[in-house]
C-alpha cells in the first residue's frame, strides 16, 4: 500500500470512529448503521484505477441544504439546535464529504467534522461503547491530521511551483523527494504520535482540576440520570440512556426472588429545603450517621438490638453496573446491611440514606441490604436514634405556591371527612400527621388526575423572567418530568404545612423474570417526596404517572437489552475509573502518588548516603600532597582518556561519509590516509575546488612539487582501488599509502 | 557551513489555541471527564507538534551540491544533499529553498532515520549575470501546521547566469558569413580536406586516386598525394557597448529600454557565437567599452561555455571605455559587429558586417529561441 493510500484509509477509518462515537452516545443507531455503511462504500469507491467521487459542487450544495433547512427549522421552532442536532448536520456533512474526497482540504473538511463529532460525543455519551471508539479516534486524530498536513503541503508546494513556471518557458516537472521507506518512517512516527497525545491525554485527564464536586460523582451532575441535586434551573432535555446502572434482586420474607407489587423506590438522596434564588432543593444540615463494618458474609445491622427483623423484612441484593459511586441505594427502611469485609457503610440517621465510607468510587459494587418497607413507628425510632421532636410547621419560600396549593386542596380534599386544621396540627403531633398524609394524598391525587402532562423535553416550556419553575409548572404549564412533579408536590405541601422532603434515586420498574431481577437503567433515575406520618415515619408519595413511567420503559426497550451482558462490566470499569473519575479520586491518586515517592525515596537515600560515604573516604585518601599528586594523576589519565576518545570518534565521523556503514579498520585507515593526503595537498598550495577530482588536484600540485604530486596520486590511487576498484584493503596497500603519505609530508614545494 | 535554527509562529498554531482555550471553557461550563479526555489529546496535539517537528529539523542536514551554470529562460536545477541524522525521527514535509533564489523550493516529502537522499530546486533565471548563493533554508511547520520552524546554513556559491540565446538559422548565418573574407582555407597540416598539402613516399598503393604519377616516374619510387586538413570559417564577433546605457537612451525610440537593448546585443553576440560554433565554425569575441579580455578564434564547446561566461560577467553598470580594444586582426574573418543602438561604422573595418539589436526581435520571433 503506498504512503497517500494509507493516509486515506486511516482518515477514513477516524472519520468511522467519529461517527460511531457521536451515533453511540446519542443512541443513534439507525443513524449509525446508515453512515457506517455509506462510509465504507465511499472508501470501496473512491479506490482503483477509476475512482468515482461525488463533485465537490453537488457536496458543498447539499452540505449547504442541510445547514439552511437546520437554520430554518430552528428559527422555526423559535429556539437554537441543540447539540444533537449539531452533531446529526456534522455527521451526514462528514458522510458527504467521505464521497467527495478529491484534494488535501477535503480530508481536512472530514477530519474537522469528524472532531466536531467527537466533541459532541464528549459531551453526550458516558457509555463505553461510545467511550472507545471516542478515546481511540482521539489518538488517531493528530496522526490523521499530520497525514492531512503532509498532503496538503504537498499540494501547495505543487501549485507554487507551478505558478512560478514562466510563461513561455522550459517546464520543469514537480518531483517530491521520498526517502527509501516513507512507510516505516510514517509508521514509526504515528506510534510515537499515539503514545504521546496518549500521555498527554492521561497526564491531563489525571490532573485537570475538578473544583466544587466533592462528594459527587463527575457523571451525577449530568441531567438526566440520578444526580446529588435537583435543581429546575436548567431546561435541557434529560436523557433517556438504556445504559444499565445496577441490578436488584428482590428477595422476599421466605427468601425466594420475587417481583414487588410496587415499583421499587431505591433511595439516593434526601433534600428538605428549596432554595428560590438557585431554584433549586438542598440537603438537609448536619446529619447524624451511624458507621457499621460489613464483615462479608452477615448481615450487619445498623441498630444493635430492638428491631424486630423477623417479619416484613425483605433482602434487595444490588449489582452496580454502570454507575460508579458511593451512594448505596436501598428501599426505606434498611435495617441492616451485608458487605464486603472491611467495607465501612454509614447511616443517616435523618434520612435514612447509605453510604460507603470508603473514598474510593465505586469501590461498593456489590452488596445486599435488609429493609422494612412496612417498618413500624417503633423500628423507625430506633432507626433514628430515638424519638425525634416535631419542629415547627413548614413553610415554602415561593409566595404563589400556596394559593395554587389550597386551590388544588379545595377541589381534591376527602369529602365526609374532617381533617385537622393548622392550628391543631401545631398543637397535636398525631393530628398534625394525619393531615400530613390527608394533604399529601390529595395533592399527589391532583398531580395524578392528567392535568399535568410528563415530558423529558422541557425546550418548549414558556417561562416568564423571575418566575419561579415550581409556580410556572402549577400554573401555567403544566408539563415537566419527575423532578418537576416532586417539586411542585412537596413544595404545596410545605406551603400548607406539612412536612415534606423531596427523594432522588431510582425506581425499579423493569423486572427480568428470567434473571429474578430488576433492572434499574440510566432512564430510570427519578424523584419523588417523602411525608412525615408518623413520629419517625416517613411515607412515599409519588406525583408523577406511573403509567407514563412505564410507557416510557416500554418504549425505549429494544433488541439490544439482550446483548448488555456482554459489555455492561466493561461500562461498569469505564463509568467507575474514567466517567466518574472526580475530585475524590484525584485526591486519593495524590495520595497515592505520595506514597509510591515515599517509597521510591527510600533507595534514592540509601544511595545518596552510600554516595556521602565514598566522598568521605576519597576525601580522607585524597588529603595531603601524596593524595594530591594520586588525584592528579587520576585526572590526567581520564583527560587524557576522554581527549583519545575524542579523537578517535572525531577519526572515525571523518571517515564515515566516504565510507559509510560497515567499513573495515583497514578501509577507514586507508581513508584516513587519503584525507590528510589531501589536506597535505591544501596546505602546499593545491586547493581543491568545486568541481576537481584528488587527480587535478595532484595536477596543481605538480607545478609546484612533481614529487609531492607523485605521492598524492599514489595515496589517491590506492584509496580508489579499495573504494571504487573493489580491491581489498590489504596491509600492504595500507603501507603503501602510509609511506606516501610520509613522503608527502616530507616534501618542500618549489 | 554555519546553522541556525529559528521558530514562526503561524495563524493556524494561533487558532488551534484559542481552539483549545475553549475547550477548556467548554469544560467548565459543562463538566465532563470525555471532554476533558478531548483536552488533553488537543494538548498532546501540541506535544507531539513541539517534539516532532524540533527534534525533525534539528537533526537535519542539508548540503547544496556543486552548482552548475544556469542560462536566461531555462531551468536550472539545483541539488541538494538532505541527510537525517537523527537514528529516531524520520523527518517530513520539508521545504528547501536559497536565501538568495526568491520563493522557489525543492520539496521533500519524508526521509527515515538516518538516511540521505536528493532533493531537487527547479529555477527559471531571467537575467544574465553572478548569482551569489548563501543561505540555504530548510523549513517545515509538520505535523500539524502550529508552528513553523526554520533551519538555516551559510554556505556561499555563485552561479553564472549564461545570457539567452537564439537559435540563428544557419541560411542566415552563412549569409551572413559569406559576405566577409571567411571562405574556408586549408591548414597548415595533412588531413582529409580537398586541398592539395603535399607530396610523399608512400611504401604501399593506398589508393590509386592519391597516386602522384609524375613524381612516381621521374623518381621511380611510388609516391602519394597528400591532402591538407581543412580549417573551418572564422568569425569574429565585436560587441559595441562604448556607449553608456545614459546616452544610448537618448538615442533610441520612445519606449524602448537602452538597458534592454544593450541586453538583446549580448543576447544576438551569444547567439550568433553559438550557432557558429555548432555549425563547426571558430568564433572569437572582443567587446568595446566594458573590460573584457578579447577571446581568440577557437571552436567547440568549451570555447562557447567560456564565451558565454564572459558575456555572462559583463557588467552593464561599469564605467564604459570609449577607447577601441586593439587585438590581433584576422584578415580570414568574417568580422560581425553588434551594436545595441545605432550602428557606428567605424568598428570591425570596411568589410565588417554591423547588425543592431533590433534585429534580434526579428531573428527570435521568425525562428523562436531554442539552444
Amino acid at each position: 500500500m503506498t504512503m497517500p493510500r494509507a493516509m486515506q484509509a486511516l482518515i477514513l477509518v477516524t472519520a468511522m470512529l467519529s461517527l460511531s462515537a457521536f451515533c453511540i452516545a446519542d443512541d443513534s443507531f439507525v443513524f449509525l448503521s446508515f453512515s457506517l455503511v455509506a462510509a465504507a462504500l465511499s472508501g470501496v469507491l473512491s479506490q482503483g484505477a477509476r475512482p468515482r467521487r461525488l463533485p465537490t459542487l453537488v457536496a458543498h450544495s447539499i452540505i449547504a441544504s442541510l445547514v439552511a433547512a437546520a437554520a430554518v427549522s430552528a428559527f422555526l421552532a423559535g429556539r437554537p439546535p441543540d447539540v444533537g442536532q449539531v452533531g446529526f448536520l456534522c455527521g451526514t456533512a462528514l458522510v458527504i464529504k467521505l464521497f467527495a474526497r478529491h484534494r488535501a482540504a477535503d480530508e481536512r473538511h472530514v477530519l474537522a467534522l469528524g472532531s466536531i463529532l467527537l466533541l459532541v460525543a464528549a459531551l453526550d455519551g458516558t457509555d463505553v461503547l461510545a467511550g472507545l471508539p471516542l478515546v481511540l479516534g482521539s489518538l488517531l486524530m493528530p496522526v490523521c491530521a499530520a497525514a492531512a498536513w503532509v498532503q496538503s503541503s504537498t499540494e501547495r508546494a505543487a501549485a507554487a511551483h507551478a505558478a512560478r513556471i514562466p510563461s513561455g518557458a522550459l517546464p520543469v516537472a514537480f518531483e517530491p523527494t521520498v526517502g527509501t521507506s516513507p512507510m516505516r518512517s510514517w509508521t514509526g512516527f504515528a506510534i510515537a504520535s499515539v503514545i504521546v497525545t496518549a500521555i498527554c491525554g492521561v497526564l491531563v485527564f489525571l490532573g485537570f482540576p475538578r473544583q466544587g464536586l466533592e462528594g459527587e460523582t463527575w457523571s451525577r451532575t449530568r441531567a438526566g440520570g440520578f444526580s446529588l441535586r435537583v435543581s429546575l434551573a436548567s431546561d435541557e432535555r434529560i436523557e433517556d440512556s438504556r445504559t444499565e446502572v445496577m441490578t436488584v434482586r428482590w428477595i422476599g420474607p421466605d427468601d425466594v426472588a420475587i417481583e414487588h407489587s410496587e415499583p421499587l423506590h431505591l433511595r439516593g438522596a434526601v433534600f428538605d429545603r428549596y432554595d428560590p434564588i438557585s431554584q433549586s432543593w438542598q440537603v438537609p444540615q448536619q446529619p447524624r450517621r451511624e458507621y457499621v463494618e460489613g464483615d462479608g458474609a452477615a448481615f450487619v445491622p445498623f441498630v444493635d438490638s430492638g428491631i424486630d427483623a423477623r417479619f416484613q423484612v425483605y433482602r434487595q441484593v444490588v449489582q452496580m453496573r454502570g454507575l460508579a459511586t458511593n451512594q448505596v441505594f436501598s428501599v426505606l427502611a434498611p435495617i441492616s446491611i451485608q458487605a464486603a469485609s472491611g467495607m465501612s457503610v454509614a447511616l443517616d440517621q435523618s434520612t435514612m440514606l447509605l453510604s460507603s465510607a470508603s473514598s474510593r468510587i465505586g469501590e461498593f459494587d456489590r452488596y445486599a441490604v435488609a429493609v422494612k418497607p412496612y417498618a413500624s413507628d417503633r423500628d423507625m425510632t430506633l432507626l433514628s436514634g430515638g424519638f425525634v421532636e416535631p419542629g415547627p410547621l413548614p413553610t415554602f419560600p415561593v409566595a404563589g405556591v400556596q394559593p395554587l396549593a389550597l386551590e388544588l386542596w379545595e377541589q381534591w380534599k376527602p369529602r365526609g371527612r374532617m381533617v385537622p386544621d393548622l392550628e391543631e396540627a401545631a398543637r397535636r403531633p398525631a393530628a398534625r400527621w394525619e393531615r400530613n398524609r390527608a394533604v399529601a394524598t390529595a395533592l399527589e391525587s391532583a398531580l395524578l388526575s392528567g392535568d399535568y402532562r410528563y415530558t423529558t423535553d422541557l425546550g418548549s416550556i414558556v417561562r416568564r423572567r423571575g418566575e419561579d419553575p415550581i409556580v410556572n409548572f402549577l400554573a401555567s404549564s403544566r408539563q415537566g418530568h419527575c423532578q418537576y412533579f416532586a417539586s411542585a408536590l412537596c413544595a404545596m405541601c410545605q406551603s400548607m404545612g406539612v412536612d415534606a422532603r423531596v427523594v432522588a434515586g431510582f425506581i425499579a420498574l423493569e423486572y427480568d423474570a428470567a434473571q429474578l431481577q430488576y433492572i434499574v437503567r440510566s432512564s430510570n433515575a427519578h424523584a419523588w417526596v417523602e411525608v412525615r406520618t408518623g413520629d419517625a415515619q416517613w411515607t412515599t408519595f409519588d406525583g408523577t404517572p406511573p403509567t407514563t413511567l412505564e410507557a416510557l420503559q416500554a418504549e425505549q426497550r429494544s433488541w439490544a437489552d439482550g446483548l448488555r451482558w456482554l459489555w455492561d462490566p466493561l461500562n461498569f470499569a469505564w463509568t467507575r475509573h474514567v466517567v466518574s473519575f472526580d475530585v475524590q479520586a484525584q485526591a486519593e491518586l495524590a495520595d497515592r502518588m505520595a506514597s509510591t515517592r515515599e517509597a521510591l525515596s527510600r533507595p534514592v537515600r540509601a544511595v545518596r548516603e552510600a554516595l556521602d560515604a565514598v566522598r568521605q573516604r576519597l576525601v580522607e585518601t585524597f588529603s595531603g600532597l601524596v593524595g594530591s599528586l594520586w588525584l592528579v594523576s587520576i585526572g590526567m589519565v581520564l583527560a587524557a582518556s576522554i581527549v583519545v576518545v575524542v579523537l578517535l570518534r572525531g577519526r572515525r565521523r571523518r571517515t564515515a561519509p566516504l565510507l559509510g556503514p560497515g567499513a573495515s579498520p583497514r578501509e577507514r585507515e586507508l581513508t584516513r590516509h587519503y584525507l590528510d593526503a589531501l589536506r597535505i595537498a591544501r596546505r602546499l598550495g593545491a586547493l581543491r575546488r568545486p568541481g576537481m577530482t584528488p587527480f587535478d588536484v595532484a595536477a596543481a600540485l605538480a607545478v609546484r612539487s612533481p614529487e609531492a604530486a607523485m605521492h598524492l596520486r599514489s595515496v589517491v590511487e590506492g584509496f580508489y582501488a579499495v573504494r571504487f576498484g573493489g580491491r581489498p584493503a590489504t596491509a600492504e596497500r595500507c603501507s603503501a599509502a602510509a609511506r606516501s603519505l610520509m613522503a608527502l609530508r616530507r616534501t618542500r614545494t618549489l | 557551513m554555519r546553522r541556525r535554527l529559528s521558530y514562526r509562529p503561524a495563524l493556524g498554531g494561533l487558532v488551534f489555541v484559542i481552539g483549545v482555550l475553549v475547550l477548556v471553557m467548554a469544560v467548565v461550563w459543562r463538566p465532563s471527564n470525555l471532554l476533558i479526555w478531548a483536552v488533553g489529546t488537543a494538548v498532546g496535539m501540541i506535544v507531539v507538534s513541539g517534539l516532532a517537528s524540533g527534534a525533525m529539523m534539528i537533526a537535519l542536514r542539508v548540503r547544496r551540491l556543486v552548482p552548475r551554470d544556469a542560462r536566461v529562460g531555462q531551468p536550472l536545477v539545483l541539488q541538494y544533499e538532505v541527510r537525517n541524522a537523527s537514528w529516531i525521527w524520520p523527518a517530513f514535509a520539508v521545504s528547501i529553498r536559497e536565501s538568495a533564489l526568491g520563493p522557489s523550493q525543492g520539496w521533500l516529502v519524508s526521509v527515515g532515520p538516518g538516511e540521505r537522499c536528493v532533493v531537487e530546486l527547479a529555477w527559471w533565471p531571467q537575467q544574465r549575470g553572478e548569482v551569489q548563493l548563501s543561505d540555504v533554508i530548510a523549513q517545515s511547520a509538520f505535523p500539524f501546521g502550529l508552528v513553523g520552524k526554520r533551519v538555516t546554513w551559510r554556505q556561499r556559491a555563485t552561479i553564472t547566469v549564461l545570457p539567452r540565446v537564439v537559435r540563428v538559422p544557419a541560411p542566415r548565418l552563412r549569409a551572413l558569413l559569406d559576405r566577409g573574407p571567411a571562405g574556408q582555407r586549408a591548414a597548415s597540416r595533412p588531413g582529409h580536406g580537398e586541398e592539395f598539402f603535399g607530396v610523399r613516399d608512400a611504401p604501399e598503393l593506398t589508393s590509386l586516386r592519391d597516386v602522384a604519377w609524375r613524381r612516381s616516374a621521374s623518381r621511380e619510387q611510388l609516391a602519394v598525394i597528400e591532402r591538407a586538413s581543412p580549417s573551418y570559417p572564422r568569425l569574429r564577433i565585436v560587441l559595441n557597448l562604448s556607449e553608456p546605457t545614459d546616452a544610448l537612451a537618448a538615442r533610441v525610440p520612445a519606449g524602448v529600454d537602452a538597458r534592454q537593448r544593450e541586453e538583446d546585443a549580448i543576447t544576438l553576440a551569444a547567439s550568433l557565437a553559438s550557432s557558429a560554433i555548432t555549425l563547426g565554425h571558430e568564433v572569437s569575441l572582443r567587446v568595446h567599452g566594458l573590460p573584457c579580455a578579447p577571446m581568440p578564434a577557437a571552436g567547440g564547446v568549451r570555447h562557447l561555455d567560456r564565451l558565454l561566461v564572459q558575456l555572462a560577467k559583463l557588467d552593464l553598470d561599469a564605467p564604459r571605455a570609449t577607447a577601441m580594444v586593439s587585438g590581433p586582426g584576422d584578415e580570414r574573418s568574417a568580422t560581425v559587429v553588434i551594436h545595441p543602438g545605432r550602428i557606428d561604422p567605424s568598428i570591425g573595418g570596411a568589410a565588417a558586417i554591423h547588425q543592431s539589436a533590433a534585429q534580434l526581435q526579428s531573428l527570435s520571433s521568425r525562428q523562436g529561441s531554442a539552444a
